[in-house]
């Protein structure tokens, strides 16, 4: 062992320190970008921020997802590497009736609060493309509604009439965001090779402020 | 005989086995090094707990119980076991470590005193970015995921990273002064009755336990004036207690009869 005043020693030990600060400082940079495109998370994570806080990266959402939906993030992914995420296009969120993802979670980054699929809020599906829906083209397609599985109430279809033919029906998906959950299914079963329905993070809006439903008060 | 280096080989190797094990059968084990199930109770890694404590700003209770448990568990023997006996890093790190020496790379020894800045660092950010940061970057978590998951994108980065240093650089550098798991177990190590005791009438001053202890710090003051080896800084890796010919070291929950009050006659 080296005596604690040698130069040699000291030298190495404030290289090391600073090597040390350098990383701690990428560390931080790193983990600053916490809010930047956060991806889909599993039921009950809620606002990426809450979820950021609590999710200590065991994996054990993602060991118990039955339909293997949930990933963990990779290294290049900094502060949120093993993190868990849903690629919707992948494998979307079947809304398993006992959430095996929720039940798992030792650290409450899933809330225990979802008990039923309407619970669940991991963002809203939006019509993205609608040049190339294959429905409002006036194609018999409406997979995206025929799988919702808060049919009729998270989806439901709008009939009008097609004014190139004027003789046929155009069978229109309709989102309802106040019901949607986000689950991702409908961008899944999308035919198209780029979904024309997807699901958008943070649209649960309120429009209160703006317009008042017929029938309410002011 | 290597009777203790064995038995820690075996403890050691069955980490990855419990990791592995959800694959068959979820009962025995199913989890990561940060949080998991063992035949039904629930334990954590404590500084993840404390840290998402900070990150949250309130203590999620069935974390914290399962913290506990462990660190209850931990601290009747010595925290400290958890780097030599548990820690899927350790073992790597002992492997590598061994293949430096055989190689003849000559390293340093840095300050054991690193890695406490390394956990004020990590609590610090956690409360500071709201993000148990650690969790993020460590080797160990990441090492724990790799055997359900299999190798993520960047994971073997990561541990490499950790590991680099050991090699080239400075001996055990991980272990000795940065990884801040250590650091948080070391102080409760400093609690536990469970210790290396001198028995310094047999003590030759040989220094062999010296020159396979990770932090031989430790083994200064026993060797010099007989006491026991207080440190937390001490693994209970057993290592000294096996090499050493005269059988003056051993393992002991209590000061034995023959502990620091033993005459230095053979001196």
């Amino acid at each position: 062992m080296k005596e604690s005043g040698s130069r040699r020693y000291f030298i190495g030990g404030a290289a090391k320190a600073a090597a040390g600060i350098a990383v701690g400082a990428a560390v931080i940079n790193c983990a600053r970008q916490t809010n930047a495109a956060a991806p889909f998370r599993p039921p009950g994570a809620g606002d990426e921020a809450r979820f950021m806080s609590r999710c200590i990266r065991c994996g054990r959402c993602a060991a118990k997802c039955p339909y293997d939906s949930i990933h963990l993030l990779p290294a290049s992914a900094g502060v949120k590497a093993g993190t868990p995420a849903i690629e919707f296009r992948e494998k979307p969120c079947y809304l398993c009736a006992d959430f095996p993802c929720v039940a798992a979670c030792p650290s409450g980054a899933l809330s225990r609060d979802v008990k039923e699929p309407e619970d669940v809020y991991l963002g809203t599906a939006a019509i993205v493309d609608t040049d190339d829906c294959l429905a409002i083209n006036g194609l018999r397609c409406e997979i995206c509604y025929r799988e919702c599985p808060l049919i009729d109430k998270a989806m439901t279809i709008d009939v009008s009439l097609n004014k190139t033919t004027g003789a046929h029906a155009i069978f229109r998906p309709v989102v309802h965001k106040k019901h949607c959950v986000g689950c991702g299914l409908c961008e899944y079963v999308c035919p198209l090779d780029k979904p024309a329905i997807k699901v958008l993070p943070g649209m649960r809006g309120d429009s209160s402020a703006h317009y008042v439903e017929p029938g309410e008060e002011f | 005989m290597k009777k203790w280096l064995l038995i820690r080989r075996l403890v050691q190797l069955s980490v990855p086995a419990l990791l592995l094990a959800p694959r068959w059968n979820e009962g025995v084990y199913f989890g990561n090094l940060s949080s998991g199930r063992l035949l039904g109770v629930e334990i954590a890694d404590p500084l993840s707990a404390l840290e998402l404590t900070l990150a949250a700003g309130a203590p999620y209770m069935p974390l914290v119980t399962a913290a506990l448990t462990i660190l209850a568990v931990y601290t009747v023997i010595n925290a400290r076991v958890f780097c030599s006996w548990i820690c899927p890093v350790g073992l790597m790190a002992e492997a590598l470590d061994s293949i430096r020496a055989r190689l003849g790379v000559k390293t340093v020894d840095t300050p054991l005193y690193y890695k406490y800045a390394t956990l004020a660092f990590a609590l610090g950010a956690s409360a500071f970015l709201s993000v148990p940061v650690f969790t993020s970057f460590s080797p160990i978590i990441t090492t724990g995921r790799f055997f359900y998951f299999g190798a993520a994108k960047g994971a073997v980065a990561i541990v490499a990273a950790a590991l680099l240093a050991d090699a080239f650089v400075a001996r055990r550098f991980w272990c000795r002064s940065i990884c801040p798991v250590g650091a948080f177990y070391a102080i409760f190590a400093r609690l536990a009755p469970m210790r290396i005791r001198m028995n310094h009438g047999r003590c030759t001053g040989c220094g062999k336990c010296s020159k396979v202890c990770v932090a031989p710090e430790v083994l200064e003051a026993p060797v010099k004036f007989g006491s026991d080896v207080k440190s937390g800084e001490c693994t209970l890796c057993m290592n000294c207690v096996d090499i050493c010919p005269e059988k003056a070291l051993s393992a002991r929950p209590f000061p034995g009869r023959s502990g620091a009050a033993a005459p230095l006659e053979q001196h």
